[in-house]
């Protein structure tokens, strides 16, 4: 067996329990919907597009349309598959579909912020000063808890990136070194 | 045997210092990305694929090739050391190579992973060399009507193989189709689907979409994970006294699981969507069934660990014909390699060599020299690679999200690329949540525009007429294939569904 640790930062510690019977339906129809609405977006695309000029007899609407075609066929298919496969596992005893892993939303919201707002802060902060806040963030969030490890990495990482990547193969880094504070 | 001749002959001019010097790094990048935590292989490949911008062609396509034989290897370090597979494929290496570690002889694990590995790699490799280019010379026979079904057949079997559930995989495909969609239509000029985006109006940036859906969604799966696995144990014995290689003699015992290992490896990593994973299982049922000791296989056998793992290799070097011949990779790794090229401004497809038939002495010189790295530096340092595998996910995090950053932005000069990378790294996360494979949207994102312009120029070549696709013999006979194809998947599905019902019930 794996040994597994609990990570720092869980905001729960119980198990993944198995799906509940009354959740298949909605998580039959959240994904074909969200199949759907993708299909919709498609299709809003194809009815927008105008053409100067069309050499062909599909012309540019013709293969939107047909992969609009596609996803709704796609999401029919899948409802009825997850439906099915849930039901007769329900018969069987044995829960719904497996539930996808316990994950912490936290973490994973934090570290999505995170990233869009380096990308945000790189322009002004520049490499050095936003990677080192960045990358001191980003263990922590996955669980980094030694402080002497963490203000390693805040000066190593940005400084490993300049030299490896700006002194080394001559790569322009973004934000450039210092951002806008430092012209 | 003459293509094969002529390939042979271009070789002495590719070897050169920079040709040796990128297969190295290759082959050392991928070991590491491999046996680092919070890195697959596959990620590996997209974190490099900026950086070869600049290389030249052939240079890029040995860096590329060498990430790819490294890493192959270097997947099962986790799965011996950890019981974490780095790829999936090497799960099924994981139970005998884990138990192996446990009675304190990791060495042996991994050298039974390395040395089959590698034979069945380079075994592959000259497969490679005898029919990837008759292979050429037949898709330039192709009309654009056999293109698109045969586009239809591979796009069909990657999108049902894997997942459970079909119709997830075909929504990923025609996910990728939209997504290559958007920008100006080349035949009619129109602008779809950039909604008031002007950055969109040469398509979606290559490079943004495959490093966003492999690497940051890979990042956000394993941060978010509840649980984070622990560092790797010295298993029976201390870990550095486990480092004893095997004996020659017991390289014999392992020489039938090897064989098919490479056998099966071989002929399936030539089916698009088969790939690494089905070989390696195949293989190791198929290899216990043929062992004189099948009551050992899951308790710490060594034909275990190098029967899957020599048909997880073959896959490597099999994979890359249909991807460099006809523009179909058959997995992420050969996506990645053809969409390296891409960015190089080659196009997809039946002409993707015909201008430069070096490629493939290129690629066929850096499997070899990728195989004979990867034998190297995985036995000199293999005590490296096991210390790799127990630094915390925890640095490397950080370190994955900055290389995406940083390599996306020195492709093109601009943020607004990292900002995409991060859109498609978030839709990654929730196809890979919810069983939509990203792999097949990220085939059909790098072959999308191909299959729209062969559909185009097969029904302008018709009058607008389906019958095309049928009274083109080469076509119908790939209609037939995709047919053939999806009954056999959907039959093996439902017959795999039942399976775990039944057993709970038992």
């Amino acid at each position: 067996m794996t040994d597994e640790v609990p990570a720092a930062g869980d905001d729960s510690t119980s198990p993944a329990a198995p799906a509940r019977g009354d959740n298949v339906g909605l998580r039959v129809a959240a994904t074909a919907s969200v199949i759907l609405a993708f299909a919709g977006v498609v299709l809003a695309g194809a009815v927008q597009t105008q053409a100067v000029f069309i050499t062909d007899v599909l012309g540019p609407k013709g293969f939107l349309y047909f992969v609009v075609g596609g996803l709704v066929l796609s999401s029919i298919v899948s409802a009825i598959v997850e439906w099915r496969l849930a039901t007769a596992r329900l018969a069987a005893g044995v829960g719904t579909e497996a539930a996808p892993g316990d994950l912490s939303w936290i973490r994973f919201f934090a570290t999505a912020v995170g990233f869009a707002a380096y990308l945000m802060v790189l322009p002004f902060g520049g490499f050095l000063v936003s990677t080192a806040a960045y990358s001191m963030g980003t263990a922590a969030i996955a669980g980094e808890r030694s402080k002497a490890l963490l203000a390693a990495i805040a000066v190593l990482v940005p400084l490993g990136f300049v030299i490896v990547f700006e002194v080394l193969l001559n790569i322009e880094l973004p934000g450039g070194r210092t951002g806008l504070f430092g012209n | 045997m003459e293509a094969a001749r002529q390939l042979l002959a271009d070789i002495p001019s590719l070897i050169t210092g920079a040709a040796v010097l990128a297969a190295c790094i290759g082959a050392l990048w991928g070991i590491v990305a491999g046996a680092l935590p919070g890195i697959t292989t596959s990620v590996g490949t997209a974190l490099l694929i900026p950086f070869t911008f600049a290389l030249d062609p052939s240079i890029a396509l040995m860096l590329l090739v060498g990430v790819n034989i490294g890493g192959e290897y270097a997947g099962s370090i986790p799965a011996i050391l950890l019981r974490i597979p780095g790829e999936p494929s090497n799960a099924a290496c994981m139970e005998d190579g884990y138990i192996v570690h446990q009675r304190g002889e990791t060495g042996k694990a991994l050298a039974f992973s390395l040395y089959p590995g590698t034979i069945a790699t380079l075994f592959a490799t000259v497969v490679f060399l005898f029919l990837s280019a008759p292979l050429v010379d037949f898709a330039i026979q192709m009309s654009p009507a056999g293109y698109f079904s045969l586009f239809v057949f591979a796009l069909t079997a990657i999108a049902m193989f894997g997942d459970e559930n079909p119709g997830k995989g075909f929504a990923a495909v025609f996910l990728g189709l939209a997504l290559a969609a958007v920008g100006t239509d080349t035949g009619s000029a129109a602008t779809r689907l950039n909604f008031g985006f002007r950055e969109f109006a040469d398509g979606l940036p290559l490079l943004p979409v495959i490093v966003g859906l492999f690497a940051i969604s890979q990042v956000l799966i394993d941060i978010s994970a509840k649980t984070l696995p622990a560092q790797a144990s010295g298993g029976g014995k201390g870990l550095w006294e486990a480092m004893k290689l095997p004996k020659l003699r017991e390289f014999r015992l392992v020489g039938r699981a090897t064989a098919i290992g490479t056998a099966i490896g071989t002929v399936l990593g030539v089916l698009p969507g088969m790939g690494s994973t089905v070989s390696s299982f195949v293989a190791y049922s198929e290899s216990r069934r043929w062992s004189k000791t099948p009551e050992q296989f899951g308790h710490g056998s060594y034909e275990g660990i190098a029967a899957p793992e020599a048909a997880n290799n073959a896959v490597g070097p099999a994979a890359l014909m249909p991807a460099l011949a006809l523009g179909i990779p058959g997995n992420g790794s050969s996506a990645m390699i053809l969409a390296a090229l891409v960015l190089q401004g080659f196009r997809p497809g039946p002409s993707l060599l015909e201008g430069a038939p070096e490629l493939l002495s290129a690629v066929f010189m850096g499997l070899v020299l990728a195989a004979i790295a990867t034998v190297v530096f995985g036995t000199l340092l293999l005590p490296l690679w096991v210390w790799l595998v127990s630094i915390k996910e925890s640095i490397m995090m950080p370190i994955v999200m900055l290389l995406v950053a940083v390599g996306t932005f020195a492709q093109s000069g601009t943020i607004f690329d990292v900002w995409v990378a991060l859109a498609m790294g978030l839709i990654g996360f929730f196809m890979i949540r919810y069983g939509f494979p990203i792999v097949a949207t990220v085939i059909a994102f790098v072959l999308g525009d191909f299959i729209e312009q062969n559909l185009r120029r097969s029904l302008v070549l018709s009058d607008g007429s389906l019958s095309i696709f049928v009274t083109d013999r080469l076509s119908l006979v790939f209609l037939v294939f995709t047919v053939i194809t999806a009954t056999v998947m959907y039959l093996n599905q439902r017959k795999r569904l039942k399976q775990p019902i039944e057993a709970s019930r038992e």
